[in-house]
């Protein structure tokens, strides 16, 4: 199992490289379950397992969640860039400005949810959705100039929901992300993924880029997995390149496994006592 | 290497203006049919070379790793001394905040009240608005004072920036040397431009509340650098803007230049922890 490091301007040919894809049979999915089940569930309370809390800790999770403009530009960034992406938008700041008006809209004909992005936009402030708009056109010009689009045959997948594993007997909610899923031929349903990430490249990318390729397999009807996860760091100007076979998704299952054990196995200790 | 700077001269009768509008614009964007270029193969060789020099600096010892931003880089000192709460850092971050939600929108007729509206949106600046309230009235109202002088200086002179411009602002960079042993980070406060393309495109804007000196121009250079070896690619041209005294440092970003860069981090690698480098 390696990781390489490429520089932005070799993201699409990265994606777009040629590799086999894996599929799980019944006992590869039964074996990465069980390895999962090792921590043991705790209590009906659902442990949510992602890249945030994979970085954060899980104690992260249990913060009341709300929204601010930092926090808006992902989801707001990704609607920006899928609009220029598709011609719709000619710059990312116009469409950000009509993804955030179409927001505010659905909020105020109710269509939004209490403690949705929406709903949020439709209350702040303005110079607080402007700022949104700041970050997120910022988001989604670095993404949308990194990869060269009109080389891409299919449209990508860009913002698509989040994989979702519930895993009872581990007590743990897997979930997957990816900012782009890139399709291409006969390699459809191995499409591989880029995930943004912060700061620069980390050796706990590879549990990040493991884990959303784990949660992605577990979650596929079928057993497929992304042929490859590219995580880029637009902050570093570089991404961690992940190739997908079983090792990574045995290694990923594990590492996951390893985190909630010693989280949970620290709930039970209590404080640690603070040698004089 | 091209140095424009925009201050009084003797040379001229009339009294100095600042530049404002399309005129700062132009100085921004600089001489269409003077802009040199870096050559491409030495822009990619920026990251590795710095790494590598790094590492022959650094050597075997074993040291905790360096952060280098570019006020460190530019006074010559190894660790940063910002980040402590200061009236001049609440100055800074109200009036970079004013330009931010200018460039994204506009002036607006009350900056400092839509400022502290972001700020308070943003959990991270928390610290920064409980200590702004232990300030004494008289000091907060000088602050207020010199803060809205800053964005009226700005909705008066600062032009518009076309959309298809792709104008970002608050764009953060780092990147890691030497196997992460050091990292060179930095936040640049406007870019203007297509970023991540093969050739220079783009112009970087870092914004002061103070009048301009030579550490100022040290901190965009740096900033060149690190946006060269995050993209491989420069910016065609780095400028600081003074919302104090209408000054402009702009200067097309050339090989000496950056290699001047980067014999000036390079100080700082080895510059002892606060202490200036020799």
């Amino acid at each position: 199992m390696t990781t390489t490091r490429v520089a932005t301007a070799q993201l699409t040919q990265t994606l777009h490289a040629e590799r086999a894809g894996i599929t799980l049979s019944a006992p590869d999915r039964q074996g990465l379950l069980g390895i999962l089940a090792q921590t043991g569930a705790t209590g009906p309370d659902l442990l949510r397992v992602d890249g945030f809390t994979l970085r954060s800790g899980f104690d992260a999770a249990a913060t009341p969640f709300s929204w601010n403009p930092r926090l808006a530009k992902r989801t707001l960034g990704l609607a920006a860039l899928r609009a220029c992406v598709h011609g719709e938008a000619k710059n990312p700041l116009e469409a950000c400005e009509a993804v955030v008006d179409h927001a505010i809209a659905r909020a105020s004909s109710g269509a939004e949810r209490s403690g949705s992005l929406g709903s949020w936009l439709a209350s702040a402030q303005t110079p607080v959705r402007t700022m949104a708009i700041a970050y997120a056109s910022a988001y989604a010009t670095e993404l949308w100039s990194a990869l060269e689009w009109s080389a891409m045959a299919e449209l990508p997948t860009i913002g698509a929901r989040d994989d979702t594993v519930v895993h009872r007997p581990a007590g743990l909610l897997l979930k997957g992300r990816a900012e782009v899923m890139i399709h291409h031929g006969n390699q459809r349903a191995f499409s591989p993924r880029l995930l943004v990430l912060g700061g620069t490249p980390q050796p706990e990318d590879l549990l990040t880029l493991g884990a959303a390729a784990l949660t992605a397999a577990l979650a596929d009807r079928d057993g497929h997995a992304p042929s490859v996860m590219v995580g880029w760091h637009p902050a570093a100007g570089q991404a961690v390149v992940l190739p997908v076979d079983h090792i990574v998704l045995r290694r990923a299952a594990a590492g996951i496994a390893r985190r909630v054990a010693t989280w949970r196995s620290s709930l039970s200790e209590g404080p640690v006592p603070v040698a004089a | 290497m091209v140095l424009l700077h925009e201050t009084p001269t003797p040379k001229t009768c009339a009294p100095w203006q600042p530049l404002a509008g399309a005129a700062l614009l132009d100085a921004l964007r600089g001489g269409r049919s003077s802009r040199p270029s870096v050559e491409g193969a030495f822009a990619l060789r920026v990251r590795g070379e710095l790494s590598d020099r790094c590492g022959e600096l650094l050597g075997t010892s074993d040291v905790a790793p360096l952060t280098l931003d570019r006020g460190t880089v530019a006074r010559g000192y190894r660790l940063s001394e910002r980040g402590d709460l200061s009236v001049e850092l609440l100055r800074h971050i109200f009036t970079s905040t004013i330009f931010q939600l200018q460039v994204h929108a506009g002036p607006s007729a009350d900056a400092i009240e839509d400022a502290k509206a972001v700020l308070e949106a943003d959990p991270s600046r928390r610290p920064l608005l409980e200590y702004l309230a232990t300030l004494a009235p008289a000091v907060r109202r000088e602050l207020r004072d010199a803060i809205s002088s800053d964005a009226r200086h700005l909705a008066e002179r600062w032009p518009s920036l076309n959309p298809m411009w792709l104008p970002r602002t608050g764009v953060s960079m780092a990147v890691d040397l030497d196997g992460g042993r050091v990292r060179l980070r930095g936040t640049c406060d406007l870019m203007v431009g297509i970023p991540n393309r093969s050739s220079a495109s783009v112009c970087m804007v870092s914004l002061k509340t103070t009048p301009l000196t030579s550490f100022h121009r040290d901190e965009a250079r740096y900033l060149a650098l690190v946006e060269t070896a995050r993209c491989g690619v420069p910016p065609f041209r780095i400028a600081t803007y003074s919302t104090a005294t209408g000054e402009l440092h702009a200067e097309y970003v050339t090989e000496a230049l950056l290699k001047d860069a980067m014999e000036h981090t390079l100080a700082a690698v080895t510059a002892p922890a606060g202490v200036p480098a020799p």
